[in-house]
């Protein structure tokens, strides 16, 4: 199995929430609450399902792309024009004749990004398309689908009439890590044993887990009330008893943006509380349409949305396969990126999350997150650190299928 | 050949294509043996690049269906069985579940749209609804009722020391659709290596109808069999029961092509044995078994 670590990459993704975030369930009524958020159906604690993350950071990473190639792209028929047996071989041709204008080794200069189209984020809208016709090729309402060559379509997969091609980067639910409540001493994060265990960042069995749980009693890793060891804290409306417990906790990987988390903001609570408290402490707002003739609300139109509040800390994790798995896959395919221009892009482009955001009312003040992905050896997206392991080989397109 | 139990802790939901009504996507609440393989065969493919694709086709493929089980502690989970298949008065039965009581404590739907990237909104026609099944009971999170998925799965003795390279507790496989987005996630828990006793059929690969070559094992006293593998039709052998058409894709274009496809028939149903050396003539291929030609 060491292999295998040749082969794909772990990093986990952490994220904070700087608006309230809105995931819609599309149509469920529960309790009070009109338009509810998507919750994981064991624990009903509200998350970021995988497909919403992956399906807009394919997005921002195609935004991302043609904001830096849009110059430098030929026109279709330019390439289609090229000798060559297939689109690949075009590409590669045109790309030889025009080495000035596409210049280096960078994941935005992957060859197949010579055809990218900001329709390659989103659904496919041709999919019954061949491969090689993919790139122009419209649907009835003159819209083009996935291109089928570019680092995006390579990345996050595509699916074509004679290949369906399953991606690169398998992306995991983002699960809330710590969670935001308001106390008597300020605002307090909230968490569980067993969410930092799963994270990681806590590996010491405690001594008396079942006790604590039997008894809820919430830990504090320091004083917070005149030097006292124990004492109460209300964690919203619920009121529980607190004691000081010496606990490390590997903090200092959650560095996200400016913000970092210390020690005196955490209160680890008891795992069958977890829950009541996140869902009692959502954001909760009753809103109501106005009618633009009278400008007062419309009869019938009150609504009540619930969201993940602002300062929530998620975390999740990211799998990138390198392409040298691939090899003797199909020839189809094509080139294929790396992980280090994988991981780039999408580097890259998560800072379209802290402005553009994710999830629903995204034009109402909700969605934006900043989001940071860590590896074992080189912390967050810094690319002075990156790459010089993992690319051995300067020409970005030189793996692939051959 | 040589088999081993593999008991798998489930990590993630996981849905298993069954059928589509409009745009709900049901689950299978088992894992189907040629599921299995492909999972394992993907994974495997993984940890040594896809060079081997034709070679590697064939390491897998004498495994069984997984069926759930509920309760699986680490000291003796290796004498666990799993929910067994059954039919009882029409209904689908795993173990004592009925179907729906399965489903009703174990499988969850989400409702999801794709959105048009440019406007940002959601796209026309793209609404649809799958089920999952979840790794733990959500009736009552306070027990601890974990899904653990066990199967056989039987290697050819030129192909056991591969095999044993991979198959390593703790080893990861991404099972079923959404595997992308957060589903699929099964974790080796257990893997127990099943020995023959005096050079007789292990016990424990009997219980799950199987000779030491896979073929289907009768006892002499039997005179009808519950089956745990899909069983291939044929106007030669009696049933109580359901027929499938069962189709194995080519998943690599977008219009999978059926590369076999063929009426089993159902785990769970009931097999009248009237010959036995009919019903002794198949062996088992991915959750199958077919009749030898």
């Amino acid at each position: 199995m060491d292999k295998s670590n040749d082969f794909v990459k772990e990093f986990k993704i952490y994220g904070m929430a700087t608006d309230p975030i809105y995931i819609g369930t599309g149509g469920y009524t529960t309790g009070r609450v009109d338009n509810t958020i998507v919750r994981d159906p064991i624990t009903k604690l509200p998350k970021i399902p995988g497909s919403s993350l992956a399906g807009t950071w394919r997005y921002y990473a195609t935004l991302e792309l043609l904001s830096k190639i849009k110059d430098k792209q030929p026109k279709f028929s330019d390439i289609k024009n090229l000798n060559g047996n297939t689109l690949n071989d075009k590409i590669k041709e045109w790309i030889k004749q025009n080495s000035s204008n596409w210049p280096n080794n960078r994941w935005e200069y992957f060859n197949g990004n010579v055809v990218a189209k900001i329709t390659c984020a989103g659904q496919d809208n041709t999919p019954q398309e061949e491969l090689s016709n993919s790139p122009d090729a419209t649907n009835k309402e003159g819209k083009t689908g996935h291109c089928g060559h570019c680092i995006v379509c390579k990345g996050f997969g595509f699916s074509k009439k004679d290949l369906s091609w399953q991606g690169m980067i398998f992306f995991s639910d983002l699960n809330i890590l710590f969670f935001p409540v308001f106390t008597r001493f300020g605002t307090k994060w909230i968490t569980t044993k067993e969410m930092l265990k799963n994270a990681n960042l806590y590996g010491e069995e405690p001594e008396n887990e079942q006790d604590e749980n039997k008894d809820l009693v919430c830990i504090i890793l320091e004083k917070i009330e005149d030097g006292k060891v124990d004492g109460h804290i209300n964690l919203g409306w619920i009121y529980l008893p607190y004691k000081v417990g010496n606990l490390s906790i590997n903090l200092k990987e959650i560095k996200i943006g400016n913000f970092e988390l210390t020690e005196d903001k955490i209160v680890i609570v008891p795992e069958s509380l977890f829950s009541q408290i996140v869902n009692s402490n959502l954001e909760v707002r009753t809103s109501v349409s106005i009618d633009p003739i009278t400008g007062a609300a419309k009869e019938g139109a009150l609504f009540t949305s619930e969201a993940i509040p602002r300062g929530t800390i998620f975390y999740g994790d990211l799998r990138i396969f390198d392409r040298s798995v691939f090899d003797g896959l199909s020839d189809k395919v094509g080139d294929l990126p790396n992980y280090s221009m994988l991981k780039n892009a999408l580097c890259d482009s998560k800072h379209f999350f802290e402005t553009l955001g994710i999830g629903g009312m995204t034009t109402r003040g909700f969605g934006r997150i900043v989001l940071e992905i860590n590896d074992k050896n080189t912390n967050n997206c810094d690319k002075d650190t990156q790459g010089k392991s993992e690319e051995s080989n300067n020409n970005p397109n030189g793996g692939g299928q051959k | 050949m040589k088999w081993y139990k593999l008991i798998f802790k489930q990590n993630q939901p996981i849905h298993i294509g069954s059928v589509k009504w409009g745009v709900i996507n049901e689950t299978e609440i088992f894992i189907p043996g040629w599921t299995m393989w492909g999972a394992l065969t993907n994974q495997f493919l993984r940890t040594i690049g896809f060079s081997e694709i034709e070679r590697a086709k064939k390491l897998f493929e004498h495994i069984t269906n997984f069926y759930p089980a509920v309760e699986c502690e680490k000291v003796r989970c290796s004498n666990t069985d799993p929910l067994f298949p059954k039919y009882e008065k029409g209904d689908f039965y795993l173990g004592d579940y009925p179907e729906e009581k399965f489903k009703f404590e174990f499988v969850d739907t989400i409702v999801s749209t794709a959105i048009e990237p440019l406007l940002r909104s959601t796209k026309d026609e793209s609404l649809h609804e799958f089920e999952f099944i979840l790794p733990k009971s959500k009736q009552d999170i306070s027990s601890s009722k974990q899904l653990y998925w066990i199967g056989l799965i039987g290697f050819e003795d030129d192909v056991i020391e591969k095999a044993k390279d991979f198959l390593k507790i703790s080893l990861k496989i991404y099972i079923g659709g959404d595997s992308k987005y957060g589903f699929g996630e099964l974790e080796l828990f257990s893997l127990d290596e099943l020995k023959s006793e005096g050079g007789n059929t292990p016990e424990e690969v009997k219980k799950w109808d199987l000779d030491e070559d896979g073929h289907l094992f009768l006892d002499d006293n039997d005179n009808s069999l519950i089956l745990k593998h899909f069983f291939e039709f044929s106007h030669e052998v009696r049933f109580e029961g359901e027929v499938k058409l069962l189709a194995e894709f080519d998943f690599t274009q977008n219009n999978p092509k059926v590369e076999n496809a063929g009426y089993f028939v159902n785990i769970g149903s009931q097999i009248i044995i009237d010959d036995k050396n009919i019903l002794k003539n198949h062996q088992l291929f991915k959750g199958k078994l077919i009749k030898n030609r």
